[in-house]
C-alpha cells in the first residue's frame, strides 16, 4: 500500500523552488483503480515522477508498504513500483515477449536468464492483457493500442503492488480506451494490485475509476494546487468536479460524468 | 623540404586559374617562341634564349601534353616586344620571395642571396644568411606556405614569388597579386640531373645564369665522374629504402628519381620492374618477401637519430631482415642534416654517399656527406 | 504493413553459429591470402610449427610475425568498435551514434598529432615511432574521456550530453588542424597515413598487449547485458526496472570509450564500423536483445573487419587503407537504414 506523508512536490533550481502541492497526506487505495485528474500544468506529471520516485519530493515522503521510496535503491524500488509512461522508440525492435520478459529484470541474475517461474509469470502477464497472438510481433510493427497493453504486460510481469501510468490512454479511440481501462481495473480488483494513472478522458474514466485525485487550484488562487479525493460518485455530489476547470467556458454535467461547453459561452 | 597540402576552395580557384591560362594559351599559341635552347636534360623546363629576352615554358607535370606556365624574362628596363600568352618577368630579380629551403641554399650559392628579401616557412630554412635576416627583419617572413599572409607579401612587394606547383592546388590569394608566381616543378623531374638544371632557370631570374650553368656543368661532371667509378663493378647489392610507418611501407617506383640514383650507384633495387615515377604503398609483407635479403638499407628519420633500437621499438620484425643482422643499415637525421635541401641541386652530393655504401671499393678519397652507419 | 515474420530461438542460434564460422573462415583466409602469394599448404605447415626449411624463413617471418597479428588484430578490433557502437547506440537512443561521434577517437588523433607534428623527436627516437603514437592516442582519448565522464555529471540530459561530446570533437578536430598547419610536411604525411588506419603495423608483442585488452572490453561488454536491454525503454523506465541510470551511462561511456581507445591507439581511426555493425547485427537477428546482438554485433563486426583487412591486401601494386574501404561498405549500408526507415522494422 503507498502512503503519501506530508508530501510536497514541485522544482527546485539552485536556491529556488517552485512549490506545485503541499502537504499531501493520503493513500492510495489497494486493489483499485484511481484515477488522477486534473488541468494541463497543475501538476499532475510532477506528483506522479515524485510518487514514482523519478524527482525527490520538496519535502514529506512516499512509503510503499512502509519503505520510503526516495531511501530504496533502484533495484529494491524495482519490486515496489512499475510505470507505463507510454511507448519509446527503441523498443521497437524487441519482440512483444522480449519486451514483457523485461519486466523480470529485477528477479533475474546477472545474464537476465530466465526460470521457468519467470517465464509462466510472463505467460500470465500476456495471457491476462490478451496479446498472445501478438507475442512474437515485434513492437514497432503494432497499433498505439497493443503497444500500450504490451508496455501493461511488462509492468504485470514486473510483479509490484503499485503500477503508476502516465496518460495510458493518449492517441488511442474510444473502443481501445474503453477496453485498456476496463483491463486495467480487472488487474486491479483480481490481482489486488492499487493502479494510479493520470488521464484526461474524464467520461471514459468516470464509469471506470474507483477513485478520483483531482487536482485544483488552490482557493487563494496562485500556482499552487490541492488535491481533493473520493470516489467519483463523492465527488460529483459534493461539487468538486468543477473545480477542476475554474475561470473557464465548461461547465460539469452531472448525469453525463463530463464536462461540456458553457451554454452562453460562445458569446463570450 | 616542405610543402603546401590541398585546401579545398583554393582547388577550386586553382582549377578556375589553370582554365583561364588554358584558354589564354590557346588563342597565343601561334606566339613566336623560337630561340637558343640553354637547356636539354630537364624534361618539364625548357628555356630559349631568343636574343634580347628569354622564353621558359614549364610543362604540366600532370599532363605532359599541355604547358603549366610559360614566363618571358626580360632585362629589367629593356624594351622588347611581348610574347604573347606568357608572364613577363624582369630579371634579374632584385626583390623576392622564396618558398623553399632548397631554393634558398642554391640563390645563396650563387651569390644572389640579397635578392632574397622574403621567405615562407622560415623555420625549416637553414640557411645562415636567411635565418639571420629573418632574424632581424630585413627578411620578411610571410608565414605558411599553405596560407601566406597576403598583406606581408604585398608589403614586401616581390619582383617575383618562387613557388612549388601542387596537383589541382593553386597559390590561394597570393595569385591575384600582380607579382608573378615561377611554378618551380623541379621537383617531378624523373632524372637527378634533369632536376638540377632547373638551377639554370634560377640563375637566369637572379642574374647569376653563368653561374648557374658551370655549377650545373660542375655537379652534371662530377655525378657522370661518380657514376663512371661504380660503370664496371661485378656486384650490385641489393638496397632496401625508408621504414614502415603506421603499417604503410612507402617505396620509390622502379622508374623514380630516387631509384634511378641508386642504380647509378651500381645497386639493384628489388622494385625495378616496376614502372611507375611516383611511389608504391606495400605493407611489411610485400616488402619482406623481395627485400629480405637486401645488402643494404638506407633510411632517413627526421627529429631524432634513428638506431637499431629505434628500429625495433617502431615494428619488431624489421630485426628480420638481412641488412640489419649485418648492421648494414645508413641512416641520416634530415631535420639536422641538410639532405633535403641540398640534393635536388647537388644529386652528386647524394651519389656520392651511395658509392661509398655500396662500393667501397671504388670510393677511394671519397667520405660520406650526409649518412652515417647505424648504431 | 511490412510482413512481421517470427523469428525462433532457434533460428538466432544457427546465425550466431554461422556468423562465428564466417568470422573463422574469413580469419583463415587473412592467413592465407596476402599481399605475397604463399601455398595454403606451406601456410598450414609454418603455422602447425611443421616448416623448418631455411628456404622458407621469409615466409615464416611473413605469416607469424606480419600476417598473424593483422590478420588478429583486425578480428579484435572489429568486435571491439563494434561493440563500442553498440553501446553508444542504446545509452544515447540513437541509430546514428557511432565511438566516433564523442570526440574519444578524436581525442586519440589528437594525442597522435601532438606526438607526430609537435612532440620532439627526442620522445619518438626514445619510444619509437609506433609506441609513441600509441601512448599519445591512450593519454588524448583519455583526456576527452575525462572531460567527458566531468560533464555528465553537470549534464543530467543523455540527448545534451551527445551534443557536448560532439563539441568535444570538434575542439580536438581543430586543434589537429592547427598541429598539421604548422607541422612540417614529413609530419602531416605520417599522421595521414595514421588517419587512414591499418593492421600492418602490428606485431606479436603489440598484440600481446591489444588481445587481452580487447577482451577484457568486450567481456565487460556483455555484462550489461541487462541495463543495456533496459536502457533500450529509456531513462525512467531503466531507472523503473532498478537500473542505476547515470552510473550505467557512465560505466558505458568509458568502456566504449576505451574499446575506441584502445583499437584506435593500436590500428588508427577507423570509421564506419561501429555504426553500421548494430545495424546490420539487428537487421540479421532481427531483435534488439542484446544477449543476441551483442554476439551477432562482434561477430559481424569481426567478420567485415577481417574482410576489409582481405581487400586491403588484395591488388598487387600497392595496399589499400582500411578507412577507404570502410567507407565502400558502410555507406550504402547507412544509406539503406535511412532510405529505409520506415520499413526497417525496428526502425519505426
Amino acid at each position: 500500500m503507498m502512503t503519501l506523508e506530508n508530501l510536497t512536490v514541485g522544482y527546485k533550481s539552485g536556491s529556488d523552488q517552485r512549490v506545485l502541492m503541499e502537504h499531501l497526506d493520503l493513500s492510495l487505495a489497494p486493489g483499485a483503480v484511481t484515477a488522477l485528474l486534473g488541468a494541463n500544468g497543475r501538476g499532475k506529471s510532477t506528483l506522479l515522477r515524485t510518487i514514482s520516485a523519478l524527482q525527490p519530493p520538496l519535502d514529506g515522503r512516499v512509503l510503499i508498504d512502509g519503505m520510503d521510496i526516495s531511501r530504496c535503491q533502484p533495484a529494491q524500488l524495482a519490486h515496489l513500483l512499475t510505470i507505463v509512461t507510454g511507448h519509446t522508440a527503441g523498443a521497437g525492435a524487441f519482440t512483444v515477449e522480449e519486451l514483457v520478459r523485461l519486466g523480470r529484470q529485477p528477479y533475474t541474475g546477472f545474464f537476465g536468464r530466465l526460470s521457468s517461474h519467470d517465464k509462466a509469470v510472463v505467460a500470465e502477464a500476456i495471457e491476462m492483457v490478451g496479446i498472445g497472438h501478438l507475442a512474437s510481433r515485434h513492437v514497432a510493427t503494432l497499433s498505439d493500442g497493443e503497444r500500450q497493453k504490451v508496455m501493461i504486460a511488462k509492468a504485470l510481469a514486473q510483479q509490484t503492488p503499485v503500477i503508476i501510468l502516465d496518460e495510458p490512454t493518449a492517441f488511442l479511440d474510444v473502443a481501445n480506451r474503453l477496453e485498456l481501462l476496463m483491463l486495467l481495473r480487472d488487474i486491479s480488483h483480481t490481482q489486488h494490485k492499487s493502479i494510479l494513472m493520470s488521464i484526461h478522458d474524464i467520461s471514459s474514466v468516470m464509469p471506470i475509476a474507483d477513485h478520483l485525485w483531482l487536482v485544483v487550484p488552490t482557493p487563494h488562487g496562485a500556482a499552487e494546487s490541492d488535491l481533493l479525493t473520493g470516489t467519483p460518485t463523492e465527488l460529483i455530489a459534493t461539487g468538486a468536479m468543477p473545480r477542476l476547470f475554474p475561470d473557464r467556458p465548461i461547465t460539469f454535467d452531472p448525469l453525463r460524468a463530463d464536462f461540456l461547453p458553457t451554454p452562453d459561452s460562445r458569446q463570450m | 623540404m616542405r610543402h603546401r597540402l590541398h585546401i579545398p576552395h583554393l582547388s577550386v580557384l586553382s582549377c578556375m586559374f589553370l582554365l583561364l591560362a588554358a584558354c589564354g594559351d590557346r588563342n597565343d599559341a601561334t606566339a613566336d617562341v623560337s630561340g637558343t635552347p640553354l637547356t636539354d636534360t630537364a624534361k618539364l623546363l625548357s628555356i630559349t634564349d631568343n636574343g634580347g629576352y628569354y622564353i621558359v615554358k614549364i610543362t604540366d607535370p600532370w599532363d605532359t601534353a599541355k604547358i603549366l606556365h610559360s614566363y618571358q624574362l626580360v632585362p629589367r628596363g629593356e624594351d622588347v616586344p611581348r610574347v604573347v600568352g606568357t608572364t613577363k618577368v624582369e630579371i634579374p630579380l632584385k626583390k623576392s620571395l622564396v618558398y623553399s629551403a632548397v631554393y634558398t641554399g642554391i640563390i645563396d650559392e650563387m651569390g644572389a642571396a640579397k635578392a632574397i628579401t622574403a621567405v615562407a616557412d622560415a623555420e625549416y630554412i637553414n640557411n645562415p644568411y636567411v635565418r639571420k635576416g629573418v632574424a632581424d627583419g630585413s627578411i620578411t617572413d610571410v608565414g605558411s606556405t599553405m596560407a601566406p599572409v597576403v598583406e606581408k607579401v604585398v608589403a614586401a612587394s616581390p619582383d617575383a614569388i618562387l613557388a612549388s606547383p601542387f596537383q589541382n592546388a593553386g597559390y590561394g590569394a597570393v595569385s591575384q597579386l600582380d607579382v608573378p608566381i615561377i611554378e618551380m616543378a623541379d621537383y617531378m623531374e624523373t632524372t637527378p640531373l634533369g632536376r638540377a638544371e632547373w638551377i639554370k632557370l634560377i640563375g637566369l631570374l637572379y642574374g647569376r645564369y653563368n653561374v648557374a650553368d658551370s655549377i650545373y656543368n660542375a655537379v652534371s661532371d662530377a655525378y657522370n665522374d661518380m657514376k663512371r667509378r661504380v660503370a664496371d663493378v661485378e656486384s650490385h647489392p641489393k638496397v632496401l629504402t625508408e621504414t614502415m610507418i603506421n603499417g604503410v611501407w612507402n617505396v620509390p617506383g622502379g622508374r623514380s628519381y630516387k631509384v634511378r640514383m641508386l642504380q647509378d650507384a651500381g645497386a639493384s633495387y628489388p622494385w625495378a620492374d616496376d614502372m611507375s615515377a611516383g611511389s608504391l604503398d606495400m605493407d611489411f609483407s610485400r616488402v619482406f618477401e623481395r627485400a629480405s635479403d637486401a645488402d643494404y638499407w638506407i633510411a632517413t628519420s627526421y627529429g631524432y637519430p634513428m638506431t637499431r633500437a629505434t628500429l625495433v621499438a617502431d615494428y619488431r620484425p624489421n630485426e628480420r631482415f638481412k641488412a640489419f643482422k649485418n648492421g648494414n643499415i645508413y641512416t641520416c637525421d634530415t631535420s639536422v642534416t641538410p639532405l633535403f635541401d641540398e640534393f635536388p641541386f647537388h644529386p652528386e652530393r647524394l651519389l656520392n654517399d651511395y658509392v661509398v655504401i655500396f662500393h667501397p671499393e671504388a670510393a677511394d678519397g671519397l667520405t660520406l656527406n650526409y649518412f652515417h652507419k647505424i648504431n | 504493413m511490412t510482413v512481421d515474420r517470427p523469428i525462433s530461438d532457434r533460428y538466432r542460434t544457427v546465425l550466431l553459429i554461422a556468423l562465428g564460422l564466417l568470422t573463422a573462415m574469413l580469419w583463415l583466409a587473412c592467413m592465407l591470402f596476402g599481399s605475397v602469394d604463399i601455398p595454403a599448404d606451406r601456410v598450414a605447415a609454418i603455422v602447425l610449427g611443421q616448416s623448418n626449411d631455411a628456404s622458407e624463413e621469409t615466409w615464416r617471418t611473413i605469416i607469424l610475425m606480419s600476417r598473424l597479428p593483422s590478420a588478429t588484430t583486425a578480428m579484435f578490433a572489429g568486435m571491439a568498435l563494434a561493440l563500442a557502437g553498440l553501446q553508444m547506440q542504446t545509452t544515447f537512443n540513437n541509430p546514428l551514434a557511432g565511438p566516433s561521434i564523442l570526440g574519444v577517437s578524436t581525442g586519440a588523433s589528437l594525442g597522435v598529432a601532438v606526438v607526430m607534428l609537435a612532440a620532439s623527436g627526442a620522445v619518438m627516437g626514445y619510444l619509437g615511432v609506433a609506441t609513441a603514437s600509441i601512448i599519445g592516442a591512450f593519454l588524448g582519448a583519455g583526456v576527452i574521456l575525462l572531460l567527458l565522464l566531468g560533464f555528465s555529471r553537470i549534464v543530467r540530459s543523455t540527448a545534451m550530453l551527445l551534443i557536448v561530446g560532439i563539441i568535444i570533437g570538434y575542439l580536438a578536430s581543430s586543434l589537429i588542424s592547427l598541429l598539421n598547419f604548422f607541422a612540417t610536411q614529413e609530419g602531416v604525411h605520417s599522421f595521414v597515413i595514421w588517419g587512414m588506419g591499418s593492421f600492418g603495423g602490428m606485431t606479436l608483442e603489440r598484440l600481446g598487449i591489444f588481445a587481452p585488452l580487447c577482451l577484457l572490453g568486450i567481456i565487460a561488454s556483455f555484462m550489461y547485458v541487462k541495463p543495456l536491454d533496459a536502457m533500450l525503454l529509456g531513462e525512467n523506465y531503466a531507472r523503473n526496472l532498478g537500473v542505476n541510470v547515470s552510473r550505467t551511462r557512465n560505466a558505458l561511456l568509458l568502456l566504449s570509450g576505451a574499446l575506441t581507445a584502445v583499437v584506435t591507439a593500436f590500428c588508427g581511426p577507423i570509421g564506419f564500423i561501429g555504426l553500421i555493425v548494430p545495424h546490420i547485427a539487428r537487421l540479421l537477428l532481427r531483435t534488439s536483445s542484446h544477449i543476441w546482438i551483442l554476439g551477432g554485433t562482434a561477430l559481424c563486426g569481426s567478420a567485415i573487419m577481417l574482410l576489409c583487412q582481405l581487400i586491403s591486401v588484395m591488388p598487387r601494386s600497392s595496399i589499400i587503407p582500411i578507412n577507404a574501404i570502410t567507407p565502400i561498405i558502410g555507406a550504402p549500408i547507412i544509406i539503406y537504414i535511412i532510405v529505409n526507415r520506415n520499413k526497417i522494422f525496428y526502425l519505426r
